[in-house]
């Protein structure tokens, strides 16, 4: 199945053109793609669906950016590709905010106090990178800014 | 042969049997595979930005059955002469080739930029170089397996920035006088299955 005279942004309509077949023939064979992992889908519904056809198989990171992301007002360009081979959590990506740590990504992190579900184990990772200090400014500037749940009395 | 479902067991076996933080790079068919250019290797190349790193990640392979192996029956002894020349850990078909700090005279700057981070949780991090470092290695390695991986890349990125390409290798020079002749002999040999500009042979001849 060669799909390099397609790789890129395509719609049904414009892969069906470039193949010389029709339609259905193209959803098919953007279904096959997409089981070898080779198609992002975007849009749906009300919105034309585009796909973004890659040239070698392509797995979403799950890492910090993704995590940073979905909680953060201004999101953050990815430095690079996280991926993480087991579990992620927010007091994970919290650490790696710290260790990159630039202001854009401090800014980003603070986002991340809202979630903290376990303080003992953020506190036990920060302590392994050498980050409580910076942690406890950054959750004390957090705190300033924006709603946060609250870091109990024996850490701070 | 290792493909890469069973390269991200591994790693994620040898993590679980750190006892400390490692972090390193990944280079040669590893860093491939990450990319996707191939799915199999035959051997593990891992940069460490220092001993203490090295010899934790020895540790625990250790404990899992490697064993050190010579360099004779894979390098030759030019490479083995080296002060910098790796140490092999082998376990069957898997090999580890594992490097401090510098790859056969080409020293991996300090403040890399990388293109893939693999955590391997607890302790196991894996950082990917961009893929012009990548070529860059091959190139001056100059095996014919190196060259076979070089035109694989190419294959998939049409065009590579060979401007940063020379700079990495121009910048490497002084710690690797005949960087620059290998990679001028390697792109010599890619011009007849890609275009490289000839201002790119321009640049390297005026360095040289």
């Amino acid at each position: 199945m060669n799909h390099t005279d397609i790789i890129g942004r395509q719609t049904v309509e414009t892969i069906s053109k470039t193949k010389g077949i029709t339609k259905q023939s193209a959803i098919n064979l953007i279904s096959r793609l997409k089981k070898k992992r080779l198609v992002s889908v975007s849009g749906g519904g009300r919105m034309k669906r585009i796909y973004t056809i890659h040239a070698l198989p392509t797995e979403d990171p799950n890492g910090f950016y993704t995590v940073v992301n979905k909680y953060a007002k201004k999101k953050l360009i990815p430095k690079y590709m996280h991926y993480v081979h087991g579990k992620y959590s927010i007091e994970d990506a919290i650490i790696d905010g710290l260790n990159i740590s630039d202001a854009r990504t401090k800014e980003a992190t603070m986002h991340l106090f809202r979630h903290v579900t376990n303080w003992k184990m953020l506190f036990k990772k920060a302590k392994r990178n050498n980050k409580e200090k910076d942690l406890i400014k950054l959750y004390k500037a957090a705190r300033t800014k924006m709603r946060v749940r609250k870091m109990p009395a024996r850490y701070t | 042969m290792i493909d890469t479902k069973d390269q991200e067991d591994l790693f994620k076996l040898i993590s679980r049997y750190l006892k400390k933080d490692v972090t390193c790079y990944a280079i040669g068919g590893t860093a491939m595979m990450f990319y996707g250019y191939k799915t199999t290797t035959k051997d593990i190349d891992l940069v460490f930005p220092n001993k203490k790193y090295r010899d934790e990640f020895i540790r625990a392979i250790r404990e899992l059955g490697y064993k050190e192996q010579s360099l004779k029956t894979i390098y030759d002894e030019r490479r083995r002469a080296r002060r910098d020349r790796p140490l092999i850990y082998t376990r069957g078909d898997e090999r580890f080739d594992l490097f401090i700090g510098c790859v056969f005279g080409f020293v991996l700057p300090e403040d890399m930029e990388i293109v893939q981070r693999h955590d391997f949780p607890e302790h196991l991090t894996l950082q990917i170089l961009p893929v012009e470092y990548l070529v860059l290695l091959k190139a001056i390695t100059r095996r014919a397996t190196d060259h076979e991986d070089i035109l694989t890349i190419l294959k998939v990125e049409k065009t590579l920035d060979w401007d940063s390409i020379i700079d990495y290798a121009i910048s490497q020079k002084k710690q690797n006088p005949w960087i620059l002749v290998d990679l001028e002999e390697t792109l010599q040999k890619l011009k007849k299955v890609t275009f490289i500009k000839d201002k790119h042979f321009k640049k390297i001849y005026s360095e040289q």
